[in-house]
């Protein structure tokens, strides 16, 4: 056991960050909201962790703090300027947005080394810590689901209106669910860096952001594990077929647009399909 | 040199423009954000380079053939994704989502096909007349493509505005419903949106690839997100804004090369859309009124 | 003029054409209101703009007193308009209960309570549940709490509306076409309910095709027509105006 963890540590560890961060995404696509901000918001996260720990010598928990703090602080800010506008400026801002970041960090050589990056970041990021933090999504999505806020967030992907006229603020609410999402995003950046070791611009560009929306929608919005098994599933499908880059990019677009197309519920519905479909026959 | 940096502006802004008024027209008569138009643009680029390289085409007859083809492929878009998720009443991000994933697969397939490094048009097949005026040297390609450009927002103009078939698009951007109660052909007017719409992204790119001598699998990321910076400039689905806007887009950027340098040219247009959001957010020319609730 | 709600000089337009040009009426508190018109007369659009969905573009809309025209829907909520819809807007996953209590807004539990899960949730979830349940008794309900609302009939899920627009507690109650695809028992269980909200206090204002229901529940009707207000009076005067008769004939031969 311990022989195949050192084995896939790699793989694993990259399972788990990629899992956290999709479920940043999974809260925002409940209430109608698809952001590619992910990248820029981890890029913010990253850069301040790395400045923290390796310029001004702060220990690795401080920093992450910092780093969930300044992705919370960059979600509030973006969010605030475009949720009280319609529905669709949104994902176009926040794909600006990361575009915006990296071009920044392109040119802001002293403190992200520039188009080449920066090289010996420490490792400090630990299998148990992406575990736990993994542990307290899938947590704080279940205890979301059964309870007022929860059926709320469900009438939001439904009918923006109806909630509204039921006397909720739906943007307040985007609002607040977009600054967890990016203190989510801003922690698994810093994670991500000191767990790669290694940070450059284009890591945090639009594919970054993509990846991150595409799990949740691959594994299934609706279902607590489908962060999980989405990111899993993007993660692990390109170390198993060791096919060209281009075959792969063809592959996770086929997949995912089949499961958009045919499996709107997502592949961690599948079992309870299988199984329904069954008792039928 | 002002001369000169208007030309450049202007040229430039004519392909944004194009590309953005395809992007606009989905959006304002369909409703949905197509994010795979960048992925067709590049394709558009990557035909008329092969009719040139391999078929040994003329030029203006393997654009012709690159625009052709971009607007199937804009079509097989619109069946493909579109029209399956339409008929579900799935909803809006999963359009966006679907959309991103096809244009993944158009890019890994331009991968597989053409290769991944950056290549050009054979030097024979371009304009390569020169024109000085004073101290500026405008490149007779400059011309063309403007000229080109401004013809294909124009024939569209006129086609929306005189013909019946404009007609019938312009009525399903009112109401759909409307649209299904007097009789307008709403699926074949969801297919053609989508046509011409691709047929505008293949001749951007066809245009972008003669002006900056570079085709490559992921020229479709950088115009893609141009297209959105016009859309917000010119108003969500309105197509002069867009022409309009993708000019403005053209001559900021290139002010911008000379003002600060070409580090931050891809930022300026973000620049310019925060502003927007924040003092006009329906866009500089629009009419429509944003979302309330 | 203790006038709940005052419309003055209303207009809307959608590009050239007039929803809705220079209505003014006014509701007084506690009175049962009756707004009909033929199709397209701009009864929905008036809804719209009262309950903050759409903002006119001219005039003024007064709820007791204050100027409230292009505020936000949630917000009208809060101060106390509430409104069903034309087109059923209920979450068909959420049961009828959850429906309605998506628009209690006391008790409520605070985002710690729901996150961690603290005692004092299961109460305050509780005695939610028990409100709503009780509002769907109110519209005659009982049994249908626990009934995912895309499983019930047309009628009851119209019931089921009138309940969330009851659970923010509204002094001004706006229902569009609440009988519609409702049976002859229904409606009249219906036309009791509404005859019932003038002793809570609640302000009707009443848009709706069925002519028995609104001769006999309002106390007084606003005629619309082509976005005009046409007639208004009370019910048996309005029912013998020439000018109503004939714009009902004329949409009839249209």
């Amino acid at each position: 056991m311990s022989d195949l963890y050192a084995a896939y540590e790699n793989v694993i560890d990259l399972c788990l960050l990629n899992a956290v961060l999709a479920f940043s995404c999974l809260l925002l696509l409940r209430v109608n909201l698809l952001s590619l901000a992910t990248g820029g918001l981890m890029a913010i996260g990253a850069y301040l962790s790395i400045w923290l720990t390796m310029r001004e010598g702060w220990p690795f928990g401080p920093a992450l703090l910092a780093a969930t703090g300044a992705g919370a602080l960059a979600a509030a800010g973006l969010g605030t300027l475009v949720l009280r506008l319609r529905g669709d400026y949104f994902a176009m801002a926040t794909l600006a947005f990361t575009e915006v970041v990296r071009i920044l960090a392109l040119n802001a050589d002293p403190v992200t080394g520039g188009a080449l990056g920066i090289f010996g970041i420490p490792k400090y990021t630990q299998t148990w810590q992406l575990l736990a933090l993994l542990a307290l999504a899938i947590y704080l999505v279940w205890a979301l689901r059964r309870s007022s806020l929860g059926d709320r967030m469900r009438a939001i992907a439904e009918d923006e209106l109806a909630v509204a006229a039921a006397g909720h603020d739906v943007a307040r609410l985007q609002l607040g669910l977009f600054t967890a999402s990016g203190a989510i995003a801003g922690l698994g950046g810093a994670l991500a860096a000191h767990l790669n070791l290694f940070v450059a611009p284009s890591d945090f560009g639009f594919l970054r952001s993509m990846d991150a929306v595409i799990a949740p929608v691959l594994g299934g919005v609706w279902n607590l594990f489908g962060a999980v098994v989405g990111a899993a599933i993007l993660t692990v499908l390109p170390e198993v077929l060791r096919f060209s880059a281009q075959l792969r990019e063809i592959l996770i677009g086929a997949v995912t647009l089949l499961a958009v197309l045919f499996l709107p519920t997502g592949i961690a519905s599948l079992p309870r399909l299988l199984l329904r479909r069954g008792r039928l026959a | 040199m002002i001369l000169q940096q208007l030309i450049n502006g202007l040229s430039l802004g004519a392909v944004y423009a194009v590309f953005a008024v395809g992007f606009t027209l989905v959006f304002g008569v369909l409703n949905v954000l197509n994010l795979s138009q960048g992925a067709v643009f590049m394709w558009g680029a990557y035909v008329g380079l092969e009719m040139v390289r391999t078929l040994q085409l003329p030029l203006p007859a393997a654009m012709t053939v690159a625009v052709m083809a971009a607007g199937l492929l804009g079509v097989v878009t619109e069946w493909l994704v579109f029209r399956p998720l339409q008929r579900r009443g799935a909803h809006r991000w999963m359009g966006m989502v679907a959309s991103l994933a096809f244009a993944r697969i158009l890019i890994g397939a331009a991968q597989e096909v053409f290769g991944t490094q950056v290549i050009r048009y054979p030097d024979a097949t371009l304009v390569d007349a020169t024109l000085v005026v004073g101290e500026a040297r405008i490149q007779g390609l400059q011309v063309v493509a403007l000229g080109v450009a401004l013809a294909m927002v124009l024939a569209l103009g006129l086609l929306l505005k005189f013909t019946n078939f404009g007609r019938a698009i312009r009525t399903v951007a009112f109401s759909e419903t409307v649209a299904r109660l007097v009789g307008a052909p709403v699926a074949r007017v969801r297919g053609a949106t989508f046509f011409l719409s691709g047929t505008l992204a293949g001749g951007a790119g066809v245009l972008w690839s003669l002006l900056f001598q570079s085709v490559s699998p992921f020229m479709g990321d950088t115009i893609l997100l141009k297209g959105l910076t016009v859309l917000i400039l010119g108003g969500l689905g309105n197509v002069a804004g867009a022409l309009v806007g993708g000019l403005l887009l053209g001559l900021v950027e290139v002010g911008s090369v000379v003002a600060v340098g070409s580090g931050f040219r891809d930022a300026v247009g973000f620049g310019l859309v925060l502003l927007i959001l924040l003092t006009r957010p329906t866009g500089l020319f629009a009419t429509r009124e944003a979302k309330r609730a | 003029m203790d006038a709940l709600l005052a419309i003055r000089g209303v207009s809307r337009r959608f590009g050239g054409v007039a929803a809705l040009a220079n209505v003014s009426f006014a509701v007084p508190a506690g009175a049962i209101v009756g707004v009909i018109g033929p199709n397209g007369s701009g009864k929905t659009t008036l809804m719209n703009l009262v309950s903050g969905v759409d903002a006119p573009s001219g005039g003024e809309i007064l709820f007791e007193g204050r100027p409230v025209q292009g505020r936000p829907v949630h917000r009208l909520a809060r101060l106390g308009i509430a409104r069903t819809f034309q087109h059923i807007r209920l979450v068909p996953q959420l049961t009828a209960a959850e429906n309605v209590a998506l628009a209690l807004h006391e008790p409520e539990a605070s985002l710690a309570d729901t996150l961690l899960r603290l005692p004092r949730l299961s109460h305050i979830e509780g005695e939610r549940r028990r409100q709503a349940v009780s509002l769907l008794e109110r519209t005659g309900l009982d049994g249908a709490a626990d009934r995912p609302a895309g499983d019930l009939s047309y009628g009851d899920r119209r019931r089921v509306e009138i309940a969330r627009a009851l659970a923010t507690r509204p002094r001004l109650l706006l229902l569009d076409e609440p009988a519609a695809g409702m049976n002859a028992t229904e409606k009249r269980a219906l036309h009791a309910l509404i005859a019932g909200f003038r002793a809570d206090g609640i302000t009707t204002v009443l848009v709706e095709h069925d002519m028995d229901l609104v001769m006999g529940v309002c106390d007084h009707l606003h005629v619309l027509n082509q976005g005009r207000a046409i007639a208004s009076g009370p019910p048996a005067a309005v029912r013998h105006d020439p000018l109503v008769i004939e714009a009902y004939l004329g949409a009839e031969d249209a």
